[in-house]
């Protein structure tokens, strides 16, 4: 149970690859971020099929992490009426974001070296 | 903003295109002419807090016959889904296999809409199979079944 809890503890602030695509997908969309404008984006960029379903339950976990805030709009004819669920990534968001990349320059200079090695070869 | 011959504003939808104090024979007349102006739009008039009428464009919220989505998808998903998550997941499912119906056609668009129903249902439909063979195995009964498979075999 407490190693549970650690883990839990410690996935509160880790950015998964999912959840820190839709976050910058999210900060890419500005004002226009809401679920259906996220998720054709978000096929256009990464060119796979993403289901409707994943992409609420990252949206749920990241509001869950405090890295997004969301809020109800009303909804227009093309969607029958139904209301939209509009996203805005939040500081801490943000700071996930920018740690995430960080951690990232600091690892690709070994990848770098590598296939410069392969090459030489 | 645009502006018509009229000189009145047209907004777009769910915006107020014309307030007016003219009597209603002119107001029905000037509805006629919006609504060959606007053919799939609704259009509402209103009396406003300072006893003017106004007319209000707003999108019609029924879905057009040929564009609605399939039936089965839209009860699986009322089966599982509920409340704001439904409104929204379903909204999102509207509106792509609308944008799908119209670049792709119908058969990619039905094809679609129900890889993204299963696909979104399929974690519900597991725990709720989880929870039934579980309370089942709570009462015996599987037990009971098993035993009887197994006089027969």
């Amino acid at each position: 149970l407490v190693v549970r809890r650690l883990k839990m503890k410690n996935s509160d602030s880790y950015l998964g690859e999912f959840e820190e695509l839709v976050l910058l997908t999210i900060l890419k969309l500005g004002r226009s971020a809401y679920g259906a404008s996220i998720l054709k984006e978000l096929e256009n960029a990464t060119d796979r099929n993403i289901s409707v379903g994943a992409l609420y339950a990252t949206f749920d976990r990241l509001e869950r992490k405090g890295f997004v805030k969301s809020w109800q709009e009303k909804g227009t004819a093309e969607r029958g009426g139904r209301t939209k669920r509009y996203f805005k990534v939040e500081g801490t968001g943000l700071q996930a974001l920018a740690e995430g990349e960080r951690v990232r320059r600091r690892l690709v200079p070994v990848l770098d070296a590598t296939l410069a090695t392969r090459e030489a070869r | 903003m645009s502006k018509n011959k009229r000189g009145e504003s047209d907004e777009g939808p769910d915006h107020i295109i014309q307030r007016f104090h003219d009597p209603e024979w002119k107001r029905e007349r000037f509805l006629a002419y919006l609504r060959g102006k606007f053919p799939r739009e609704g259009l509402v008039v209103i009396r406003t807090s300072d006893g003017t009428f106004a007319i209000q464009i707003r999108p019609i919220m029924e879905s057009r016959a040929g564009e609605r989505v399939p039936e089965i998808g839209s009860i699986l998903m009322h089966i599982f889904l509920s409340g704001q998550p439904l409104d929204n997941q379903m909204g999102d499912l509207e509106e792509r296999y609308r944008d799908k119906l119209r670049k792709e056609g119908p058969r990619v668009a039905k094809v679609d809409f129900y890889r993204q129903v299963i696909t979104s249902i399929w974690p519900h439909a597991k725990t709720f199979a989880v929870r039934f063979s579980q309370s089942l195995r709570k009462m015996g009964l599987l037990i009971l079944i098993e035993e009887w498979i197994r006089r027969r075999v």
